[in-house]
């Protein structure tokens, strides 16, 4: 049975993601089921019923008027005879290059390695004055350039972490110049991962929007409770602040590497948009709307660090957080595709 | 053995698929479950073939269909009923065929070697 479903979903696969397309291929499932269940009724083995099946179910060419693809006739470049989008899409052609399931294996491998060194480079970043704060303290004052060398020491490791992370992934490079698609198992692969993954992302994202909630928190206790140590507030502040830029950087990137190893296959299709499980995930109106939502809450970190270290009024600031989690299911909401 | 040539029945599948929807509505595996088992498995429909003569039909208005769950075993499926507008396209199809098929056997010679 799976071997049928695989074969089908490979025939669809490449075909637009439209209503009447989704329908030909549940109804034409829905008979090769019925199908394969009577053979194996009627006592045939496995593989005896998964042949009658598959040599039984016909030529999609078939189907394009159906599915309403004869009116996107294309020249054949070669012979300028004329050609179906269909005929176009299901003919042996040599694609690009398939990526294999290992392969794909790799790059996610590779995407979150990239995710990994990019967001704790940043997270150094931000948290670069820690050091400086710290031995500020403990030399009481009197530390004026070996402060100032730890800071610079932070920054400079975070920009090499960022700069390594921007260039690692060769293989991601080979693949991202040349046009290539994924083959059926690795979209299954790619799409089962990300679903696993998608779980987590919120999770991570809102821990690390918390932290910067919370940020000012310690540093006014501290300041409160031992005011001997008050210096010392001001480290905690810019340790709760780079770990929620490291933990929102990381699942935004870890995320995106998903969605840019299944918009290979070219969106609009079937298996741009393989869902492992019926879970409805979100499509959006334009491919506008889809960029801007996906970078909504890189967006909102980013304006409020902005708006934090231009104005220093971090007591205020975090006041983004909620509104931007209130602004974020009504905006999802009104951008969504109806069609879908 | 001689097969079915698709060419030759593709302008028939209308009328074999409204035939087995005429005393009762059905669904896509049944019918096509029928029409082997009334051609004695000498002419079996594609998958494919079924689907897109549905999917005409019913937007000509010949068939329509509707979502049920079989006896059962609960699966959810797509049947299909024959409209009024559909059996009088049947009737019009027979009587092509009965047309058809008279103009044909006129050309249709047994022994081709001619020596009679």
């Amino acid at each position: 049975m799976e071997t049928i479903k695989n074969y089908l979903d490979a025939m669809f696969a490449n075909l637009p993601n439209k209503p009447s397309v989704i329908k030909a291929k549940d109804e034409l499932w829905q008979m090769m089921e019925d199908k394969f269940n009577e053979l194996i009724a009627e006592g045939k083995t496995e593989n005896e019923a998964v042949g009658t099946v598959i040599s039984e179910f016909g030529n999609l060419s078939e189907l394009a008027e159906v599915l309403g693809l004869e009116d996107e006739v294309v020249q054949d470049e070669a012979g300028g005879e004329a050609e179906t989008e269909a005929e176009r899409f299901t003919r042996d052609e040599a694609p690009a290059i398939v990526i294999a399931k290992d392969e794909a294996e790799n790059l996610l491998k590779e995407s979150s390695e990239r995710s990994t060194k990019i967001s704790l480079g940043i997270a150094l970043c931000v948290m670069s004055p820690v050091l400086g704060i710290i031995s500020e303290a403990v030399l009481n004052g009197k530390g004026g350039f070996i402060n100032f060398l730890l800071v610079c020491l932070m920054i400079a490791a975070g920009v090499i972490l960022i700069v390594l992370g921007a260039n690692a992934g060769e293989s991601w490079k080979k693949y991202s110049k040349k046009k290539c698609t994924l083959s059926m198992d690795a979209t299954k692969y790619v799409a089962e991962e990300k679903a696993i993954y998608d779980r987590s992302h919120t999770l991570i994202l809102t821990v690390g929007i918390l932290l910067f909630v919370v940020s000012w928190i310690p540093a006014v206790i501290i300041s409160n409770v031992i005011p001997r140590f008050g210096d010392l507030g001001g480290a905690f502040f810019f340790i709760c602040v780079g770990i929620g830029v490291l933990l929102v950087v990381y699942s935004s990137l870890r995320s995106s590497g998903y969605e840019s190893l299944l918009k290979l296959n070219g969106s609009g299709t079937i298996k741009y948009s393989y869902e492992p499980e019926e879970q409805g995930e979100y499509k959006y109106v334009s491919p506008v709307a889809d960029f801007c939502m996906s970078i909504y809450w890189p967006f909102m970190t980013c304006l409020y660090l902005i708006l934090s270290f231009t104005t220093m009024y971090w007591g205020l600031t975090w006041i983004i957080w909620p509104i931007a989690g209130v602004l974020h299911k009504p905006l999802k909401k009104a951008l969504r595709d109806k069609e879908q | 053995m001689t097969e079915i040539s698709s060419d030759v029945i593709r302008g028939c599948n209308d009328t074999i698929i409204l035939y087995c929807l005429l005393s009762e509505p059905s669904y896509g595996y049944e019918i096509s479950k029928m029409i082997k088992t009334r051609s004695e498995g000498k002419y079996i429909i594609k998958e494919t073939t079924l689907y897109s003569a549905f999917s005409r039909m019913e937007k000509n208005g010949y068939v329509e269909s509707y979502s049920s769950e079989a006896e059962g075993t609960g699966k959810k499926r797509t049947y299909y009923r024959i409209t009024d507008e559909g059996r009088r396209y049947y009737a019009e199809k027979c009587e092509e065929w009965n047309l058809t098929k008279e103009v044909i056997e006129r050309f249709i010679e047994e022994n081709i070697n001619g020596d009679y």
